[in-house]
């Protein structure tokens, strides 16, 4: 109590002094902004700590609304005692106060460590209308179980004036670990009988930077993990990542055990097969096929997975009931698996010397004696050790007895994420182009395109080539039919299509006008904007697209104009085009590659100049005279 | 004990046939017995492009001795595809005051085996007042059947629980019972059916008799959202229940019948509001100079819509009255509504609420009195004997318009007699985008344009409210972004950009490098249309619901591109015109001099484009794509230009 009287006393002050100042508190225009971002985690024993969160924001525009939405998660280890929040004009005129009556309580299935753990949220949305507006909120949470001490992590996607992070030990020789993300930030000390407090603080926090596909660690912060902690019947410590790997492992114990009945299922399915990985291969496409990924809601993290036989009953589970179902039919089948902690590319990286609780994913790692496979288990359409873009290049903790470690998972290579059409046809009346041809994708390529065509409604399936088609192609009906869409996923898909494009080219009494781009054409959206970049930019993955359009004319009409042919090299990508017309046939072939994911920041600018040189080029038309 | 006599043989078995078969109907819809051919079945013909087939729905309803409502649900699908799996997650919603119990779920494989839904894999969930049941059915796979059957409970009777007998998914039989004691009365309202008897059995127990009626309907195609679609319920068979009156031997509770009773009850909770006189000094200090009365509803409007800050647009219910409004200085959509009815009549003005339902709520049925149709309030008046409707929540909405959520057929006014459905006006104003281009074509294929756009009407409300949120170059660095790709702005003036009464001017001079293509002594450009289809937006083969627009539109482009010195016109696109009712699109390509004048016109005053038009309208615009794209062909000192076809 008294140190809500404290955060109000301190919040009045800074009110009214910077009640005026709207948006002149930042240089760059902003939507909103924290003023005050406050948090003070006490802890009184290994299963009792208090948490306090007070903060204050100003949301300038409709835009900044999005900040005005709580969401406090609690669950039987985390218990919310207290929330009061409260809206200000900038001038200090009070518009309404919210208590913790006023917050929606969002139940929601699953989520938690242990399932059945009561997971739910407090949420309320507290936006207002009229433009700028204040929030002031203040939250106290009570935990019994040090699992969840909290980061600091000041630095959000709007600016921070000033953020604070205290820590209050009741016992000053309580084990924990800290690990600073920047060596700015140094904490003062004072001791408080026999305990101690420690404080940190930064002002002026400049909003982190979004970028595409990969997550970085933000610029501030410290990361917190208990030198000890009991989470329900389970006491461990984490010093280093065996640890992490053992207390995992502690949770898993007795979950690899099938019912007689999957006994015999593996046996039939492995049942001819010679090779171990032609047997993961069997046993992947059945999970892929027997269960259906449900997501843990709002993925607040749970660790402890059901087992595989409750698996096996219900045929559904999250990441990481399908990765233990997956380790138990491997098992079954005499092939050892283990289990892979991750996180996935757009959340923060592993931070390798910071042992502790970073994970939000499950993949399988199965060692063989020539290689070693992969398994998301979470995806259907994907062969056995493919991975998908969110889970290749990272650092995983593979979960094995008493030698867990970390590895990185590979990354593709362009030509094994491959799309190649060739599509041959006659321009008919009207500038109407019927056409057939074939389509064949691998790798990562082949994976999109499976989830699209499957999973499209049925009644929007005539519409898929939509999705694919350039803007000159778009007024298109198409008929399709595939080659290893459903099995086979180690092999190429394959779709063969035929349609007419109703207004492929543009017609005048003398003259065709065409773009022959049908297919991945580089649009403006695709440049990323400019700017002085200081981390990577990432596409999802390396890949390589050739095109071949062979188009007969009607008779009669010669090449008036066309397009430069061009040929762009550079370390990261390389772009061709080349063409010819004879006999009113025009044969145009078209290849784009990018061949790495990863763009330095150094190469940035250049990377720019490569998308708009591709993106000027898939836009020029040829024009042919009668 | 069989029979030996003739007559009595063949009575028996005729008996015991019909026993037979009102089991074999009864056993067919038994929790856990499915049918073999059901379990067996790999598709389904009637619809083969099905994930799931609603087997059945079969809702029993019944007014308790304790006189409360339970309904019990039972549901069951076949589920064809993997995409069909999803009907296993299943979300119950509910009031948070009513009561779900009694829980069952499964799935039986084609080989009969079942997989149980166990208690502790129904999870709670409750988002402001409507609580969730949510459960995935476990062992759910192609072929199998699902089912699950609940029991809710509520003690509200007015309305009884709505019943939809479509789904998104083919339903092959949906059946609907209500048992009710005698002492109660309901109307049925009946929604995208045309009749529907019902079937009545007495039922009886112990001191008293019951009625049950019972309605089923089968073989019922799916309801799927298609783009520029009404809200969906408008197309759903379904059935609303409303009670009319309680009557027992000692007493008689009557309850809404008609339109006027509804208005009666409405109308009590309102008057004082309407006839408050706090403001009335307000009030006169405002229209102090004005004498015509649409000049004072202007001036009321404007002040109140200005004045008073908006919370939430709100619902058919007045929060706070509008004294508190005027003390606050803020209120709902609603409140502010009916403050502006308090101070029209304070002016001498005759005016009332009018509660509608919104375009996203779904149509009202007029000869269904029932008040939850309605989801929001405006402020109605009548001035020269002519209906004016006002909507004060949108800043940017000038005083004769409503905000486009509000455009919808009817409305009913809340009076002292008994109240009247009014049509809404439709604005007269035409919903227009201007603008006038002069360009300069450059001989390296950039081009340098100086844009006046001028908004009226909706295109005016959208685009300040677009603005007001962003800024202004931000605004149209995304609009010439869309249009041309890579281009700069130089500058950007806009005039009345706070005037919502007047239209809104924003002039933009801006170049766009490449904009046109090079190649050897000759250039091919299309004209910089700002009203412009890239393409077609009705991309499906088939459509099943009218296209629906909340209004008019009209776009004029009127461009001048000045061409290079030496630089003529080969090829001209010759002038089109695509006509149908209520819709047309105009362009016309000019040499004038050394350049090039383009007109462009679209207009659709029509709102709706039935089933029965989606071809040609679809057709219509593949033309329009086409000619917003038509090259202008140009080169060194050339001939005189011909026109070419489109």
């Amino acid at each position: 109590m008294k140190f809500l009287w404290f955060v109000f006393l301190f919040t009045f002050v800074l009110m009214n002094i910077g009640h005026s100042q709207g948006n002149d508190l930042w240089p760059e225009k902003v939507d909103a902004l924290y003023t005050l971002d406050e948090h003070v985690y006490r802890v009184e024993k290994e299963t009792k700590a208090k948490y306090q969160v007070h903060q204050v924001i100003i949301i300038f525009n409709k835009d900044g609304n999005q900040y005005a939405n709580v969401h406090i998660s609690e669950d039987n280890f985390r218990k919310c005692k207290e929330i009061s929040a409260t809206l200000w004009t900038l001038d200090g005129e009070k518009i309404k106060e919210f208590k913790t009556k006023d917050f929606d309580i969002l139940k929601y299935s699953g989520g938690g460590v242990f399932y059945e753990e009561n997971a739910r949220q407090r949420v309320a949305n507290l936006s207002h209308n009229h433009y700028p507006y204040k929030i002031e909120i203040s939250w106290e949470m009570e935990h019994n179980s040090l699992f969840f001490w909290p980061h600091w992590l000041p630095q959000r996607d709007i600016p921070v004036l000033k953020s604070s992070y205290t820590l209050i030990l009741k016992d000053a020789h309580f084990p924990f670990k800290s690990y600073p993300l920047s060596d700015s930030l140094t904490a003062s000390e004072q001791k408080i009988g026999d305990g101690i407090r420690y404080y940190w603080e930064l002002k002026n926090i400049p909003p982190k930077k979004t970028y595409s596909q990969i997550a970085l660690p933000p610029d501030y912060g410290i990361l917190f993990a208990p030198g000890r902690f009991t989470l329900g019947k389970y006491q461990t410590q984490w010093s280093d990542w065996k640890d992490v790997g053992n207390w995992y492992n502690m949770l898993t114990q007795g979950r690899y055990l099938l019912p007689e009945e999957a006994h015999s299922l593996v046996e039939e399915l492995t049942a001819g097969l010679t090779s171990e990985k032609e047997k993961v291969a069997a046993l992947y496409y059945f999970l892929q096929n027997y269960t259906r990924y449900v997501a843990i809601y709002l993925g607040i993290g749970g660790w402890q997975p059901h087992g595989a036989g409750e698996v096996f009953r219900k045929k559904y589970g999250d990441c990481k009931d399908l990765s233990t179902f997956m380790v138990a039919l491997l098992k079954e089948a005499g092939i050892e698996a283990y289990p892979a902690l991750t996180p996935t590319r757009d959340a923060i990286s592993l931070i390798k010397e910071f042992p502790s609780n970073q994970f939000n994913h499950c993949i399988t790692m199965v060692p063989l004696r020539e290689d070693t496979l992969w398994l998301e288990c979470t995806a259907d359409y994907l062969a056995a050790g493919d991975l998908p873009p969110t889970v290749e290049g990272v650092n995983v903790l593979v979960v094995e007895p008493n030698n867990s470690k970390i590895v990185k998972t590979p990354v593709s290579k362009p030509e094994e994420n491959c799309w190649k059409s060739v599509i041959r046809g006659s321009l008919v009346g009207g500038g109407r182009f019927e056409f057939q041809g074939d389509i064949i994708a691998t790798g990562n390529v082949a994976w999109k395109l499976r989830n699209l065509i499957i999973e499209i409604p049925n009644d929007y399936r005539d519409r898929f080539f939509q999705l694919l088609l350039s803007e000159q192609a778009a007024s298109s009906d198409v008929q399709y039919d595939t080659e290893n869409l459903t099995e086979n996923y180690d092999k190429p898909l394959v779709i063969h299509l035929n349609g007419e494009a109703r207004k492929f080219a543009k017609v005048s009494s003398q003259r065709i006008f065409l773009n022959p781009v049908m297919f991945n054409a580089v649009d403006y959206d695709d440049i990323p904007d400019e700017e002085k970049r200081e981390k990577p930019f990432y596409h999802n993955y390396a890949f390589i697209n050739e095109d071949s359009l062979i188009l007969k004319f009607p008779w009669n009409y010669r090449l008036e104009a066309a397009p430069d042919t061009v040929s762009i090299k550079t370390d990261f990508g390389e772009y061709l085009t080349r063409y010819s017309y004879q006999n009113e046939e025009l044969v145009f072939y078209r290849r784009f590659q990018i061949k790495r994911a990863k763009i330095t920041p150094e190469e940035f600018d250049e990377y720019r100049s490569f998308l708009n040189q591709v993106y000027k080029a898939d836009k020029a038309m040829f024009v042919f005279k009668h | 004990m069989i029979p030996t006599n003739y007559h009595h043989k063949w009575l028996f078995i005729f008996m015991v046939l019909g026993l037979v078969l009102l089991s074999s109907f009864s056993f067919g819809q038994k929790f856990g017995k499915v049918p073999k051919e059901h379990l067996t079945m790999t598709e389904f013909p009637e619809s083969p492009e099905s994930d799931a087939v609603y087997l059945f729905d079969v809702g029993e309803m019944e007014i308790r001795d304790d006189f409360k409502l339970q309904l019990d649900r039972h549901v069951r699908i076949k589920i064809l595809t993997e995409k069909g799996k999803k009907f296993a997650d299943v979300k119950l919603r509910y009031w948070h005051e009513d009561k779900i119990r009694n829980i069952k779920a499964h799935t039986i494989l084609p080989n009969g085996k079942k997989i149980k839904l166990n208690k502790k894999e129904i999870f709670d969930e409750q988002i402001k007042n409507t609580k969730i049941k949510s459960f995935t059915i476990p062992g759910v796979e192609v072929g199998s059947v699902i089912e699950y059957k609940y029991s809710l409970e509520s003690e509200y009777l007015t309305f009884l629980e709505p019943w939809y007998f479509q789904h998104d998914e083919y339903t092959l039989y949906s059946r609907v019972s209500v048992t009710v004691p005698p002492q109660f009365s309901y109307t049925i309202f009946y929604r995208n059916i045309e009749a529907l008897e019902p079937q009545v059995e007495e039922i009886l127990r112990p001191g008293k008799t019951l009625r049950k009626y019972t309605w089923e309907m089968a073989n019922l195609p799916p309801v799927k959202d298609e783009p520029y679609m009404r809200a969906p319920q408008d197309y759903l068979m379904a059935m609303h229940f409303q009670l009319i009156h309680y009557k027992d031997a000692f007493n008689y509770f009557k309850f809404i019948r008609e339109w006027p009773d509804l208005v009666e009850k409405h109308w009590d909770g309102l008057d004082d509001f309407v006839f408050d006189k706090s403001q009335k000094d307000l009030v006169a200090q405002l229209t102090a100079d004005v004498v015509s009365p649409k000049e004072k509803a202007k001036i009321l409007f404007d002040f109140v819509r200005d004045s008073i800050k908006t919370t939430s647009k709100g619902n058919r219910w007045v929060e706070k009255s509008p004294k508190e409004v005027m003390k606050l200085k803020q209120g709902t959509g609603t409140d502010k509504n009916m403050l502006l009815v308090n101070l029209l009549n304070l002016a001498g003005i005759k005016a009332y609420p009018m509660l509608i339902s919104t375009r996203a709520n779904g149509r009202v049925f007029e000869n269904q009195p029932r008040l939850n149709q309605f989801n929001y309030l405006l402020a109605y008046a009548s001035i020269g004997n002519k209906d004016y409707v006002f909507d004060t929540r949108n800043r940017y909405c000038p005083v004769f318009l409503l905000p486009t959520s509000d455009l919808v057929e009817k409305g009913l006014v809340i009076n002292e007699e008994k109240g009247k459905f009014i049509t809404i006006p439709i604005p007269k104003k035409i919903n227009m985008q201007y603008c006038r281009t002069e360009a300069t074509l450059n001989r390296d294929g950039s081009l340098n344009a100086t844009s006046l756009f001028r908004f009226e009407a909706y295109e005016a409300m959208k685009m300040r409210s677009r603005i007001a949120n962003t800024s202004p170059k931000e605004v149209f660095e995304e609009i010439l972004e869309d249009r041309f790709g890579n281009f700069e702005i130089d500058s950007i003036t806009i005039k009345d950009l706070e005037n919502v009464e007047v239209p809104l001017s924003v002039e933009i001079s801006y170049r766009v490098p490449d904009y046109a293509q090079v190649v050897g002594d000759m250039m091919y450009v299309a004209a910089p249309f700002m009203d412009y289809y890239e393409k077609n937006p009705f991309t499906s083969p088939q459509r099943y619901f009218p296209v629906e627009f909340a209004t008019n539109y009209a776009a004029t482009d009127k461009i001048t591109i000045n061409l290079p010195e030496g630089i003529q016109p080969v090829e001209l696109p010759k002038p089109v015109a695509f006509r149908m009712k209520g819709l047309s699109c105009l362009n016309n390509w000019k040499q004038d001099n050394g350049s090039i004048r383009v007109e462009r016109q679209y207009m659709r005053r029509k709102l709706i484009f039935f089933p029965s038009e989606y071809q040609r309208l679809r057709s219509l615009y593949d033309h329009i794509v086409n000619a917003d794209q038509a090259q202008i062909v140009l080169s060194e000192a050339a001939s005189q230009p011909t026109t070419s076809e489109q």
